[in-house]
């Protein structure tokens, strides 16, 4: 009995917090456009669109580590500069990443939405900015070795994923646009 | 493009005409009337080319219109194929996800046995962006029922609610905040074929109870948990904490637990914490003459920090203590009860998949610390682990034992399988 009394008496504590959570919503699908206004500058009317086709599929499943049935890409872009929104699963749910993508090189990444209930400091810069100027090698690994998050392994995985993902994209893009090598 | 050459041919043919109609050369020309007849079949071809241009015209048109209809369509399809696509694998919000591990382990020496240690479903599904469920059910041994050794177990069922970018709270069946194993366990992110028996016998992991939990960032490096929740039962199991456990079933709720955890990320892959827990009561007495509050201490280090493009050095080490204050817990020795452990290892990256990586540990356990007699648990641990995919691992380590009582030991080699998907 004291037990229960005293669990009511934390939720009630936390009751104008859980209101204040609730008004958060909006703000919180907002973000991805304001992601990709604040990499561009400004953010153009529609996406562009990338179509996985020949050999893509094989190397996104390689670089995602799994079979997958991926259609087409989303992107935003500037010039050379493109933004690629990506979700990838950590432990169990999806974390929502933001990768802006310059010259084959990642010039920022931000994860937008982390929706698993360890590592949340994979969200902060000190992490986040391991990525910076990053490039992808032929091998299809990251030019440098990222440091994880102590209790979230699975989700800084993740991320090197997506990192790779976004870094293959841009360059299947620029390839297209015949603005690259073949790599 | 037709009508221009259609405009040239008949100009061309008047000019012919003019010419033919003076001089010498009008005796080889045709006639006025065949002239005419002449014009007039032309007249009626150009009448005919027009009209088939004019067809073409409205085709081309036509096809123009049915590209762009197509091309609505091809987007059409390509959402809705995206969305089956996102949402089998997942990676949308609104999803329902699945996931799990296992663990098959050999332990030779005297216990010489085979054992499907753990195999554990996954199932979560999110809300919206703010609110998600997640659970964790396990198998234990393979076999459950009655009188056979293993269990069906739910280890995790709870509502997570972002308050706010830094703010959560979960309410439900929920790990313990405390120790590095007891909520990141999958085989994958550990050495060593069986956890270490400090986190086993002392923390005590796997170890989860119902409650509200609070969790947080105060900066980028610094996190917490606030955790109110049901607590451990003793009664007739000698104040041994791990037997204590009561794993949410119509367990007794007399007593409220209280836990808190702070960790500090210093740089990515290097974490400080500790947990302090309160108990006013381990037997649920609600506050009867045979009550005994415990507290327990406890503080870790975790670090794995790439130290080349392919080798990254980890360390693990751990300390955990109870205090139980209770007289009959003073008569047992368990009182007190501690143990320690520090892990370090080295792992090398092979490729994009294979990795293999080395450990040793020593750990130090004694759940009877409070008295004077020695009833330690000392155990070192070497082996390896080779991971042919991130998410598989095979495990080999040797245990060598030296317990206060020597019956107990057993030195042996351990084997393993694991993956996590």
């Amino acid at each position: 009995m004291r037990g229960i009394t005293g669990l009511l008496y934390f939720l009630i504590l936390l009751t104008p917090s859980l209101w204040a959570g609730a008004a958060v919503t909006e703000e919180t699908y907002l973000k991805t456009d304001d992601y990709i206004t604040a990499a561009l500058g400004q953010k153009p009317e529609k996406p562009g669109i990338l179509w996985v086709t020949g050999d893509m599929r094989l190397t996104v499943e390689k670089i995602l580590d799994r079979k997958t049935f991926p259609l087409r890409y989303r992107y935003w872009r500037n010039g050379n500069r493109t933004v690629w929104i990506l979700n990838e699963i950590g432990k169990v749910l999806p974390i929502t990443t933001g990768i802006t993508v310059e010259n084959e090189k990642i010039i920022d990444l931000t994860v937008l939405t982390y929706r698993e209930s360890h590592g949340s400091e994979i969200r902060f810069p000190a992490y986040s900015n391991q990525f910076n100027d990053v490039t992808l090698k032929d091998n299809l690994r990251l030019s440098k070795p990222i440091n994880g998050i102590s209790g979230a392994t699975l989700s800084t995985n993740a991320m090197k994923k997506v990192s790779r993902l976004a870094l293959y994209l841009h360059h299947k893009l620029m390839e297209e646009n015949g603005s690259t090598t073949a790599k | 493009m037709t009508r221009k050459l259609l405009k040239t041919t008949a100009s061309a043919l008047a000019i012919t005409f003019a010419f033919s109609a003076t001089g010498a050369l009008a005796q080889d020309m045709p006639s006025k009337e065949e002239m005419w007849k002449m014009i007039q079949q032309q007249q009626e071809q150009i009448k005919k080319l027009e009209a088939i241009v004019g067809v073409t015209t409205q085709k081309v048109e036509e096809t123009a219109v049915k590209v762009a209809e197509t091309e609505k369509k091809v987007e059409a399809t390509g959402a809705a194929l995206d969305n089956v696509a996102v949402t089998a694998s997942a990676g949308s919000s609104n999803a329902t996800t699945i996931g799990g591990y296992a663990e098959l382990h050999y332990n030779g020496g005297d216990a010489d046995q085979i054992d499907l240690h753990r195999f554990v479903l996954f199932l979560g599904h999110e809300f919206n962006d703010n609110i998600r469920f997640f659970s964790e059910l396990e198998v234990e041994h393979s076999i459950a029922g009655e009188g056979q050794v293993g269990e069906v177990e739910l280890e995790q069922a709870y509502v997570e609610m972002d308050l706010n970018e830094n703010t959560r709270v979960s309410v439900g069946q929920i790990l313990i905040p405390v120790g590095i194993l007891n909520e990141t366990h999958e085989p994958p992110t550990f050495y060593g074929v069986e956890r270490n028996n400090v986190e086993k016998n002392i923390v005590p992991a796997t170890w989860w109870e119902a409650g509200v939990k609070l969790s947080g960032n105060l900066t980028e490096s610094f996190s917490y948990d606030l955790m109110m929740h049901s607590g451990l039962d003793t009664t007739g199991k000698d104040y041994k904490i791990r037997s204590g456990r009561q794993k949410v079933g119509k367990a007794p709720w007399k007593n409220t637990a209280f836990t808190a955890r702070a960790s500090w990320q210093a740089m990515p892959g290097v974490e400080f914490a500790g947990t302090f827990q309160y108990q006013d009561d381990i037997t649920q007495s609600g506050g009867l003459d045979q009550s005994a509050s415990a507290t327990l201490f406890e503080a870790h280090a975790n670090v794995e920090r790439a130290v080349s493009d392919n080798g990254t050095f980890g360390l693990r080490a751990l300390f955990a203590q109870w205090n139980v204050n209770a007289d009959q817990a003073d008569l047992l020795g368990r009182d007190t009860q501690r143990g320690w452990y520090i892990e370090p290892s080295y792992k090398i990256t092979l490729d994009d998949q294979n990795a293999v990586g080395f450990f040793a540990r020593y750990s130090v356990w004694d759940n009877e610390a409070g008295d004077s007699i020695d009833s330690a648990y000392k155990q070192t641990n070497f082996g390896v682990n080779y991971w042919p995919h991130k998410n598989v691992v095979l495990k080999m380590d040797y245990q060598i034992d030296s317990f206060a009582s020597e019956s107990k030991e057993d030195n042996r080699l351990n084997l393993g399988v694991g993956l996590y998907f």
